[in-house]
C-alpha cells in the first residue's frame, strides 16, 4: 500500500485507552461530514459520540479543496484521525514519466468499461489504486493510453456525439474517482482536533503512514464513499458495511435528469456510472443498511442482494428536548419553523410561495426558516429576491442557531424537501411534540402517519412542489390550535417509543460487534 | 442527502477547457521578404559602385557596414519576432487589440536598448571616420525599428502597409543614392549610408505613425509582453538560436582567417558572404511560396481541423478534417521542396553565367553552389519549424533550432579545418540533419495528432515558471 501522510498532535500525548470491546472503525462519508451540516452529517456526530468505547477513523470525501479543515462540527474525542480528500484536485507526489510501463491493458480495459458500462472486473481497478501505480494523477490523465481508452469507449457506444464534450464528461469522471482514491497524496489529516478551532493545522505535525486499516469499514452513503469502502474491504479484508440515507443512485439520476449542463446523451452515461458505483458497493459489501422500508426495496431493485439488506431507522434522544425554551405568552403570532440548509433540494422556494398564500389568510404567521445559507449562496440570494419581488412580509432566516432555542416557540414546523431520507428534523421536531406538514419523500409519510401503530396522525403529508396544498394544510393548522396539539402529542408518542436513539445506538452496537468477530 | 452533485457541476465546468480556434499567426516568413529584398537592394547597389570604378576602400566600408548593420539589427529583432507575433494574434484573438501598441513600445524600448548600447559600444571603440560612423550607427539603430515594426504589421497582417513602406523608402534610397552619386565625388560609401538612413527612415516613420494611430485606449501595459514570454519562453530561445544560427557559419569565417578588416573596425570575409547573400536569394521564390501556401490550402484546413475540436464534431469527422490538413500540409511541403529545387538549380545556373561577370572569384562560386543548397534547405527546415509551432509544438522546435545553432558552429568549424574544397558544406549539412530532425518529429507529431490537441496541451501554463515577470514586476518598482 501507499503511504500516507496523517497529522498527529505534537504533543504525542494522546493515548486511546485500551478497551476490550474496543473496535477501529472507518468511517466514509462523501459530501457530508464534517464539512456540511445536517442530517447526515448530525447522525454520524450522534453515532461516534455515543460509542466512546471504539475508535473512529473518518475518511472525508469533499468536493472542492477549498473546504479543507473547514469542520462544521467539533469532532468527539473517539475520533482519532481525519482523511481529507477531495474530487476536484490531488497534488502528485513524484514526477512519474512513464504511465504506460506503470498500468497493463487490464486497467484501461476496466476504465474502458467503466465509461462504457459494461460488465468489468473492479479488482482490476482496485489494484492501480492499492498496488500504488499512480504516482502523478496529472501525468496519468496525459498519457495516451489513457485517451486511447476514451477513443475506444467512445467508438464502441458513443459514436456520433461531439467527441469533445464526450472526452471531458469521462475525464471528469474518471478524475473524480481517482482523486476520491488517490486524495491521500499530500493531504492535510487532522488527528483529533482539541478545540474548536479546527481550521488551524499547527499544532498537528505530519507522520506517514498507511492507507487507514481499520476493523471494519462503514461508508454512509455509496457512490465514492461506497468505492472507498470497496476498496479497503479488498485490501484488508476486513468487514465492510453501507448504510444508505437516501437511495444515492436515484438521487444522482434526478441531479442529472435536471441538470442543464450535461448533453442528452452523456447523462445516460453518467448515471449509468453513478450506478455501477454503487452496484459494486452493494456487491462488496457485507451488509447493507437503510432506514426504513422503501429504500430497502430500492436497494434490492438497484441489485443488492436481499439477504444484505436491514433496516436501522434514525433515533432522537427524547430527554435531549425536554428543556427548550417554551413560547413567550405575549407572542399572539402563530410561528412555523423550517430547520434546513438553504439547498435547493430543500425547495425552500416553493416554501416561500406557499408561506405568500398563508400569509394572506392569517395575517399574524411568522416563517422562521433556520439553518446555514453558505453552503450554495446563490440560491439564498434567489430565494431573498423572491421574496423582494412579492414583497413578502414576516420570513426570517435565522441562519445557523441553537434550534433548542427556536424550536419550543414554534406552533407548527414545515418541510417542503423534494427528496429525504428519514430526516432527523422531523424526528427532532416530533421530539418536542411539534406538529408538521412535509412532503411525501423519503419515509416522512411513515413517520407522521406511522406503520400499524395506534399512535395516530403526527402531521399532514403534502405532495412535492405542491405550494397552493401546503399552504391550505398550513392554514387548517393555522386554524385549530386543538389539532395542532393532538397532532404534537402524537408525535411525541411515536417518537419515544419507536425513534429513540437508544434503538438506533444498539442497532449499530450490535451490527459492529457482530463484525468484530471476522 | 449525502450527494455532491451540485458541487460535481462546479468540478465539471472550471475543468471543461473550450479550445479556442487557433488564430497563431507566425510571420518570420513575412519578415524574412522584406530582409531579402534588402539584400537585393545592396546587391544592386553594390552591382552600381563595380560599375562607377569606385574606390575598393570606398566600396568596403559601404558593403561592411550595411552588412552589420543588417546582420546584427536582424539577430536582435529577430529574436523577439516569434513572440511578438505570437503575441499579437494571442491578443486579436482574445479581442484585446488595445495591449497590442503598448506592447510595440516596450519591445522596441527593449531592443533599441540592446542595440543602442551594443552598437555605441562598438562604434566607440572604433577608429572610422565620426561621419561614417554615425551614418552606420544611425541605419543600425533604424533598421532594428523597422524589423520590429514590420513584425507587428505582419502579425497584424497588414501586409499591404509593410509592402508600402519598403516600396516608398527603397525608392527613396535608389533616388538619392542616385543623385549623390551623380552629383558628389568621393565620400560614397558616406553618401550610399545616408541615402539608407534616409530611406529607411520614412520606412520606420510611416510604420510608427500607422501603428501609433491604429492603438485605441489608453492601455499602459509596456511590459506585458515580457509577461508574456513566462507563457512561451521557448518562442524566444527559437528565435535567438535560429537567428544566430543562420549567421553562425559566416562569424566562424570572419574570425577564422578569411576574415578582411576594413577601416581597423569591420572583419568580414567577403570570399564566404558574398556568396552567403547571394545564395539567400534563391530562397525568396520559396518564402512567398510558402506564405500562399499556407495562408490559402494549409490555414483554411487547420482552421477547420481545430473548427471541428471546438464545435460539436463527432470523432470522425474530428479524425477526417484532421486527415484533411495533414494531407493538405505533405502536399504543399513536396510542393514547396519541388519548387525549392527548380529554383535552386535555376539560380545555380544562372550564377554560372553572371557571377564570374561580376567579379566574383571562381572559389567563391564554387562556395555559392553548396550554399545555395544550404539555404534551400533550411529554409524548408524554418517553414516546418513554423508548422511545429503552428501545432503548438514548441519542445521539438526549439529543439529543431537547438540542434541547427550547435551543429551549424560544429560542422562549420570542421569544414574550416578540413580546407577550401569544403566551406560552405557546414551549413548545408547542418540544416540537412535540423531539417530531418524537423520532419520527423512533425511526422510522429501529427500521427497522434488528436491526442497531442486534446490531452497535452491544454493550456498554456505548463510548468510556468514567473521569472519574467518576477523580472518585469521587480522593473516596475524601481
Amino acid at each position: 500500500m501507499k503511504e500516507f501522510i496523517w497529522y498527529v498532535p505534537k504533543s504525542q500525548t494522546f493515548q486511546y485507552d485500551k478497551v476490550d470491546d474496543k473496535m477501529k472503525i472507518c468511517l466514509i462519508a462523501e459530501g457530508s461530514y464534517p464539512y456540511i451540516t445536517g442530517g447526515v452529517s448530525s447522525w454520524m456526530q450522534m453515532l461516534i459520540s455515543n460509542m466512546p468505547e471504539h475508535e473512529f477513523i473518518i475518511y472525508a470525501i469533499g468536493a472542492e479543496s477549498k473546504s479543507r479543515g473547514k469542520f462544521a462540527y467539533k469532532l468527539p474525542d473517539n475520533v482519532t484521525c481525519v482523511k481529507e480528500v477531495f474530487l476536484d484536485s490531488v497534488s502528485s507526489t513524484s514526477k512519474q514519466k512513464s504511465i504506460k510501463h506503470a498500468l497493463k491493458t487490464q486497467h484501461f480495459e476496466a476504465i474502458k468499461s467503466l465509461i462504457t458500462g459494461r460488465d468489468f472486473d473492479w479488482k482490476d481497478l482496485f489494484s492501480i489504486f492499492s498496488e500504488n501505480r499512480i504516482l502523478d494523477i496529472n501525468q496519468f490523465f496525459k498519457c495516451k493510453e489513457f485517451f486511447n481508452a476514451v477513443v475506444e469507449a467512445y467508438t464502441d457506444k458513443y459514436s456520433g456525439i461531439p467527441f469533445l464534450k464526450f472526452f471531458w464528461n469521462a475525464r471528469s469522471m474518471m478524475f473524480t474517482l481517482f482523486c476520491a482514491c488517490l486524495g491521500n497524496y499530500g493531504s492535510h489529516n487532522f488527528l483529533r482536533p482539541v478545540t474548536e478551532d479546527t481550521k488551524s493545522a499547527s499544532r498537528f505535525c505530519a507522520i506517514t503512514e498507511k492507507f487507514p486499516e481499520a476493523d471494519l469499514y462503514h461508508s454512509v452513503s455509496t457512490g465514492y464513499a461506497g468505492i472507498i469502502g470497496s476498496i479497503a474491504k479488498y485490501v484488508f479484508k476486513k468487514p465492510f458495511i453501507i448504510t444508505e440515507h437516501g437511495i444515492y443512485t436515484r438521487e444522482r439520476e434526478e441531479d442529472i435528469i435536471k441538470s442543464k449542463w450535461i448533453d442528452g446523451n452523456l447523462k445516460d452515461m453518467w448515471i449509468n456510472f453513478f450506478y455501477r458505483l454503487s452496484k459494486c458497493a452493494y456487491e462488496s459489501a457485507d451488509k447493507v443498511i437503510t432506514l426504513f422500508e422503501r429504500n430497502r426495496e430500492f436497494q434490492i431493485e438497484l441489485g443488492c442482494e436481499e439477504a444484505k439488506t436491514c433496516i436501522i431507522p434514525n433515533g432522537v434522544d427524547v430527554n435531549k428536548f425536554k428543556d427548550i425554551t417554551k413560547r413567550d405568552h405575549n407572542d399572539k403570532a402563530i410561528n412555523i419553523g423550517a430547520v434546513v440548509r438553504l439547498t435547493p433540494i430543500k425547495d425552500i422556494k416553493t416554501m416561500i410561495q406557499s408561506f405568500a398564500l398563508v400569509k394572506e389568510e392569517v395575517k399574524n404567521s411568522v416563517l422562521y426558516i433556520m439553518g446555514p445559507w453558505d453552503e450554495d449562496e446563490d440560491y439564498f440570494r434567489e430565494c431573498k429576491e423572491l421574496i423582494a419581488a412579492n414583497n413578502i412580509k414576516d420570513i426570517i432566516f435565522t441562519g445557523r442557531v441553537n434550534v433548542k432555542e427556536y424550536i419550543g416557540k414554534m406552533d407548527m414546523l414545515l418541510l417542503t424537501s423534494i427528496s429525504e431520507g428519514q430526516p432527523l428534523a422531523i424526528l427532532e421536531g416530533m421530539a418536542c411534540s411539534k406538529p408538521f406538514i412535509s412532503t411525501n419523500v423519503g419515509s416522512c409519510k411513515e413517520l407522521l402517519y406511522g406503520i400499524n401503530d395506534s399512535y395516530g396522525l403526527a402531521g399532514v403529508v403534502v405532495p412535492v412542489m405542491n405550494y397552493e396544498m401546503i399552504a391550505e394544510k398550513i392554514v387548517t393548522l393555522c386554524k385549530n390550535e386543538a389539532l395542532r396539539f393532538e397532532m404534537g402529542r402524537n408525535a411525541f408518542m411515536r417518537v419515544s417509543n419507536i425513534y429513540t436513539e437508544e434503538q438506533f445506538i444498539k442497532g449499530y452496537k450490535e451490527l459492529y460487534s457482530f463484525f468484530r468477530g471476522e | 442527502m449525502a450527494g455532491i452533485g451540485f458541487e460535481l457541476r462546479k468540478l465539471f465546468v472550471k475543468r471543461g477547457i473550450i479550445y479556442s480556434i487557433r488564430a497563431y499567426f507566425f510571420s518570420t516568413i513575412v519578415t524574412a521578404g522584406p530582409m531579402i529584398l534588402c539584400i537585393a537592394m545592396i546587391t544592386v547597389l553594390q552591382l552600381l559602385l563595380s560599375v562607377l570604378n569606385v574606390s575598393f576602400q570606398e566600396k568596403q566600408m559601404f558593403i561592411a557596414s550595411t552588412i552589420y548593420s543588417f546582420i546584427f539589427s536582424q539577430i536582435i529583432s529577430g529574436s523577439f519576432s516569434l513572440v511578438i507575433s505570437r503575441y499579437v494574434s494571442d491578443k486579436i484573438y482574445s479581442r484585446r487589440a488595445d495591449e497590442i501598441i503598448p506592447s510595440l513600445y516596450g519591445s522596441l524600448c527593449i531592443c533599441l536598448i540592446l542595440g543602442g548600447v551594443s552598437g555605441a559600444l562598438f562604434y566607440g571603440l572604433s577608429p572610422i571616420s565620426f561621419k561614417i560612423k554615425s551614418v552606420s550607427y544611425i541605419l543600425y539603430i533604424l533598421l532594428i525599428m523597422v524589423w520590429i515594426q514590420a513584425v507587428y504589421l505582419s502579425a497584424m497582417k497588414d501586409f499591404k502597409r509593410i509592402i508600402k513602406g519598403f516600396l516608398y523608402g527603397i525608392s527613396m534610397i535608389v533616388i538619392s543614392s542616385f543623385y549623390w552619386l551623380k552629383f558628389h565625388k568621393g565620400d560614397e560609401a558616406f553618401g550610399l549610408l545616408l541615402s539608407m538612413d534616409i530611406g529607411f527612415f520614412i520606412i520606420a516613420v510611416s510604420f510608427f505613425t500607422y501603428l501609433k494611430n491604429s492603438a485605441d485606449g489608453n492601455n499602459k501595459g509596456y511590459f506585458h509582453l515580457v509577461k508574456y514570454l513566462d507563457k512561451v519562453p521557448s518562442l524566444l530561445f527559437i528565435g535567438v538560436f535560429y537567428n544566430i544560427a543562420i549567421y553562425a557559419h559566416n562569424f566562424l569565417f570572419w574570425i577564422n582567417g578569411l576574415g578582411v578588416t576594413v577601416g581597423n573596425t569591420y572583419v568580414y570575409a567577403p570570399l564566404y558572404d558574398v556568396p552567403t547573400f547571394y545564395a539567400f536569394l534563391a530562397t525568396i521564390p520559396t518564402m512567398v511560396f510558402f506564405t500562399v501556401e499556407m495562408e490559402t490550402s494549409f490555414y483554411t484546413r487547420y482552421k477547420a481541423y481545430y473548427s471541428s475540436l471546438s464545435e460539436d464534431g463527432d470523432y470522425e469527422s474530428i479524425k477526417s478534417a484532421g486527415e484533411i490538413m495533414i494531407k493538405t500540409l505533405w502536399e504543399g511541403l513536396r510542393k514547396i521542396t519541388g519548387f525549392q529545387i527548380v529554383v535552386s538549380f535555376l539560380v545555380i545556373f544562372c550564377g554560372t553565367f553572371i557571377m564570374p561577370r561580376v567579379g566574383i572569384t571562381q572559389s567563391s562560386i564554387d562556395i555559392f553552389y553548396i550554399l545555395v543548397l544550404g539555404a534551400s534547405v533550411s529554409s524548408i527546415m524554418l517553414i516546418v519549424m513554423i508548422i511545429l509551432l503552428y501545432f503548438e509544438n514548441r519542445r521539438d522546435a526549439l529543439i529543431t533550432s537547438g540542434i541547427f545553432f550547435i551543429s551549424n558552429i560544429i560542422f562549420t568549424q570542421v569544414t574550416i579545418m578540413l580546407g577550401m574544397n569544403f566551406y560552405g558544406f557546414g551549413y548545408f549539412l547542418s540544416s540537412l540533419v535540423s531539417l530531418v530532425f524537423a520532419l520527423l518529429r512533425l511526422n510522429s507529431f501529427l500521427k497522434d495528432l488528436d491526442y497531442h490537441t486534446i490531452c497535452t496541451q491544454q493550456g498554456l501554463v505548463d510548468g510556468e515558471n514567473k521569472m519574467f515577470s518576477k523580472l518585469i514586476d521587480k522593473f516596475y518598482k524601481l
